[in-house]
């Protein structure tokens, strides 16, 4: 991994999690979605201590892990930059910009560049359908794109977050 | 909330405060703000105005403000609207003239006539 | 307490707030303050007003100016022009096309065509109230229906109300929701819950999100009454992880709710209680599918479960327990309170009261928008959704999403409901429309709905597992040019065979796009696989990009390929190397003397 997210003070968050949700019905979802939260992934090391916690079996854990798509065995990248593939962004021409993101990054969809700057997914629909197409790059929205946008979009985020905030 | 007559009173007392959202309204009272009305103290009438609808527990009272009217001599202006009636435009309004309106024509449907713009024409 | 003089309404919808409306909130409450404005001109952050396609809007009452397309510097010229002097900001207002010449600004919010022309119940609230204040909810009637109900009527007689309102659930199922409600309330307790489905996973429709955002009080009011319809006292909501505004006002109105006493024990000082609890879903779509959302509440992979048993006999953790989608829900605090004969008395025979739609796609006034059932989607498409931008044509609207069809030009004056929907050969879903013009294939699109299923399938089931991935193998083929005239016979049968055979709907549904465009469109995929065209210029590989001589040798093109493939010299003719190109299309989006063309 790119990044070094298995840490004391993580661990430590997660425990708190398990705690809190222990007791109720079905605690299993409520923990995971934590976890990802604290973590960015949930690799195998915070599934073993989840299932050794809970009394769940490892593989049945890792099941429910690898069947969400926001469940992830690996963290993201400083830049995680999401093309929306709803109908309403594909009907105005989402998918060419996906490729063309993909082309410039070398980074297909669903991966992390070698050096965890930049994670390239296709979304599912955000809701922002009326800014149709839309990507986001981390929290910020650029809507009602055309293909010449994307070139300076992607020049914003060239430095790694740790080079610009030096 | 223990009761419905607290969820009640709850109702009433919140939608007074924000129902300018949503009504229409009986009377519509237009107070023309900008730079003229402001200075002849256009502002003070129009809170004056909605103090007092509210001191008489008025509902169905629609208060907006409106920009320059042009005749900046008679400002402060209060136009009065009620859907089928001619509109009624009161002129040189002070704070006590506007509770005097407020009672008389939207409480007990009576023009104030003498502060009328119709009155004062020389 | 003196009233506030006026009132600023800003969207806070995700739409309008991933175009900064938070900050445009932040800005009106700063500079308010600043000009001592603070304890007349109240900044209210609502939720969404449906016109998406010209957000940011903020209006101010009670005026009702309708300010859209709203950026931060215009706050300054709103405050300063609008709220101190009076002076409506005109060339800031939304400008109403569907309106007489004369009546284009939109000067009155309530006279905004848009809005005249629909029938907001679903969505009464959205728009108007403060969604983090519940003092607002009930400003408005909020929870009124709940005292009614559990002060005045038997359960039975909340059974009743529900079933002669004709409600059907908003879904996609279209299951009268009274005899829904009936089956959990006759099966055996003591423990039942009531499940919200607010996964909303279809692309295109965000109607649950923008009631979530608009007005989280409904549902947990709605919710309430179901429990005391069937004996429940507690509900979950499963709500999709990637609404994160839902999540966090649904989070504050429960929270809010539970401290007036709208919530827990002994609501209105009865013998009732009720409770709620969120859960989260983590971006699968056949989570929707009911007994997959169980499946995932009880900490499983979200597979479906064959039914029989139903969730109203065998639901959440083995209980009884009715599930219904936050629309269904939305409706019921006003059947209670107006009676069910005026809910009955909108809409056709079979399908009652109103719908939620979101527009979008190549329409102008995409958004969100609520009417009658019965009302002809001619006046939705052309009338309320202002018809097709850029003077493009008609071709096609997609109703129902990933399990829906499309409906053609030649269908148009049908009245929506649900039986005529699927007499089309689509269905009504949840409520996503999607329009498209000349422009888009249909082939394509109905690739791209396959590519979804194929993706979001969870596996369980032989027919959707591998069915729907050789139907897609096969769309692949023919967008690629390498289709033949037995591969449409071959989607035909492995289509009949999957709707046949799957385990559930997204399975049974999978293919229905398929087939509604083979039905309408058949002409179009025999382009692709006789003529190796694609008539609308979308399939990539059946298609080349050209610089013609209109070239000028700005080079603007060259600078932007993304793969270099571009050769010319300044004030040259530029040359596009056609096996290098990708067919990204960013040089034709550059070119501005629209020298680049495909062919």
């Amino acid at each position: 991994m790119a990044k070094n997210i298995l840490t004391e003070e993580n661990f430590q968050k997660l425990h708190t999690v398990i705690e809190h949700y222990r007791h109720i019905q079905g605690p299993l979802m409520p923990i995971l979605n934590e976890a990802q939260v604290i973590f960015g992934a949930i690799p195998y090391e915070v599934q073993k201590v989840i299932s050794d916690e809970l009394n769940i079996p490892l593989a049945e854990i890792y099941g429910v892990v690898t069947f969400y798509s926001q469940f992830t065995l690996e963290p993201k990248g400083d830049y995680l930059i999401a093309v929306c593939l709803g109908t309403a962004c594909y009907v105005k021409g989402a998918q060419k910009l996906l490729d063309q993101i993909v082309t410039r990054l070398g980074v297909k969809v669903g991966e992390t560049s070698p050096d965890g700057r930049y994670s390239v997914e296709a979304t599912r629909c955000i809701g922002a359908c009326g800014l149709a197409p839309v990507l986001t790059v981390n929290n910020a929205v650029y809507g009602r794109l055309v293909e010449g946008d994307i070139q300076g979009i992607l020049e914003k985020y060239s430095k790694t977050s740790e080079e610009v905030s030096a | 909330m223990k009761s419905l007559a607290e969820l009640e009173k709850v109702q009433q007392e919140v939608y007074r405060r924000i129902n300018l959202r949503t009504l229409k309204g009986s009377y519509t009272v237009s107070v023309a703000m900008d730079d003229c009305g402001m200075a002849a103290g256009a502002r003070q009438v129009l809170l004056t105005i909605l103090d007092e609808i509210d001191q008489q527990g008025l509902e169905n009272i629609r208060v907006v403000q409106t920009g320059c009217l042009g005749d900046c001599k008679l400002e402060p202006v209060v136009e009065i609207f009620q859907e089928g009636h001619p509109k009624t435009t009161y002129i040189q309004m002070t704070e006590e003239k506007a509770r005097q309106i407020v009672k008389s024509h939207l409480v007990q449907h009576q023009v104030v006539e003498a502060s009328t713009i119709g009155s004062n024409k020389k | 307490m003196s009233l506030f003089r006026s009132h600023v309404l800003i969207c806070g919808g995700t739409g309008c707030t991933s175009s900064s409306s938070d900050k445009i909130e932040e800005r009106f409450k700063e500079l308010v303050a600043e000009q001592g404005l603070d304890q007349e001109v109240m900044v209210v952050r609502t939720g969404c007003f449906g016109l998406c396609e010209e957000g940011p809007i903020c209006i101010v009452h009670p005026e009702g100016s309708f300010y859209s397309r709203v950026k931060i510097e215009d706050v300054d010229t709103i405050v300063s022009e609008h709220l101190m002097k009076g002076r409506v900001v005109t060339s800031l207002l939304y400008r109403d096309k569907l309106a007489p010449p004369e009546h284009q600004l939109a000067t009155s919010f309530s006279e905004v065509t848009f809005y005249k022309m629909q029938h907001r119940v679903a969505l009464k609230n959205c728009g108007v109230i403060n969604p983090e204040v519940i003092e607002e909810y009930i400003a408005y009637d909020g929870y009124k229906a709940l005292g009614k109900v559990l002060t005045e009527m038997q359960p039975a007689d909340v059974l009743d109300a529900v079933k002669k309102s004709g409600l059907r659930g908003r879904g996609g199922g279209g299951f009268p929701t009274g005899i829904k409600w009936e089956f959990a309330a006759k099966t055996e307790g003591p423990i039942k819950y009531i499940g919200c489905n607010a996964d909303e996973g279809d692309p295109g429709a965000f109607m649950d999100r923008s009631i979530l955002e608009g007005d989280p009080h409904c549902l947990i009011e709605a919710m309430a009454i179901a429990g005391y319809a069937t004996g429940a006292e507690k509900g979950y909501v499963y709500i999709r992880a990637e609404y994160p505004i839902a999540v966090k006002r649904l989070k504050i109105a429960i929270e809010q709710a539970k401290e007036h006493g709208l919530l827990g024990r002994n609501i209105f000082g009865t013998d009732f209680s009720f409770d709620m609890e969120i859960r989260l879903g983590a971006g699968a779509f056949v989570c929707g599918e009911e007994t997959a959302l169980i499946a995932s509440i009880e900490g499983e992979r979200g597979m479906p479960r064959p039914k029989p048993p139903f969730p109203a006999h065998k639901g959440i953790f083995g209980k009884p327990t009715v599930i219904n989608n936050v629309e269904t829900f939305a409706n019921v605090p006003q059947i209670i309170l107006k009676g069910p004969e005026w809910y009955a008395s909108m809409g056709t025979e079979k399908s009652k009261g109103t719908k939620v739609f979101a527009l979008g796609g190549k329409i102008n006034n995409s958004g969100l928008i609520e009417i009658e059932m019965g009302t002809k989607l001619r006046h939705v498409i052309e009338d309320i959704g202002g018809g097709i931008p850029k003077g493009k044509k008609f071709k096609a609207v997609q109703t129902g999403g990933p399990s829906g069809g499309c409906i053609t030009a030649d269908h148009l004056d049908i009245p929506i409901d649900y039986d005529n929907l699927i007499s089309l050969g689509s269905m009504m879903g949840s409520g996503g429309m999607i329009v498209m013009d000349e422009d888009n294939c249909m082939v394509d699109i109905a690739r791209f709905f396959l590519d979804f299923t194929v993706d979001e399938s969870c596996g369980k089931c032989v027919p959707c597992r591998e069915g729907t991935r050789r139907m897609l193998e096969i769309l692949d083929r023919i967008t690629e040019g390498k289709g033949e005239m037995e591969d449409i016979d071959k989607l035909e049968r492995l289509a009949k065979n999957i709707k046949s055979s799957s385990l559930c709907g997204l399975g049974q549904t999978a293919p229905n796009p398929v087939l509604s465009t083979l039905r309408y469109f058949r002409t179009e995929y025999e382009a692709h696989i006789v003529g190796k065209t694609c008539p609308a210029g979308v399939c990539q590989a059946l298609l080349t990009y050209v610089i013609t001589d209109a070239c000028k040798g700005c080079t603007l093109c060259k600078k932007v390929c993304p793969v270099g493939c571009i050769t010319g010299e300044v004030k040259g003719l530029h040359h596009i190397d056609p096996d290098a190109c990708i067919k990204c299309g960013a040089c034709m989006s550059k070119c501005p003397f629209n020298a680049i063309i495909k062919k």
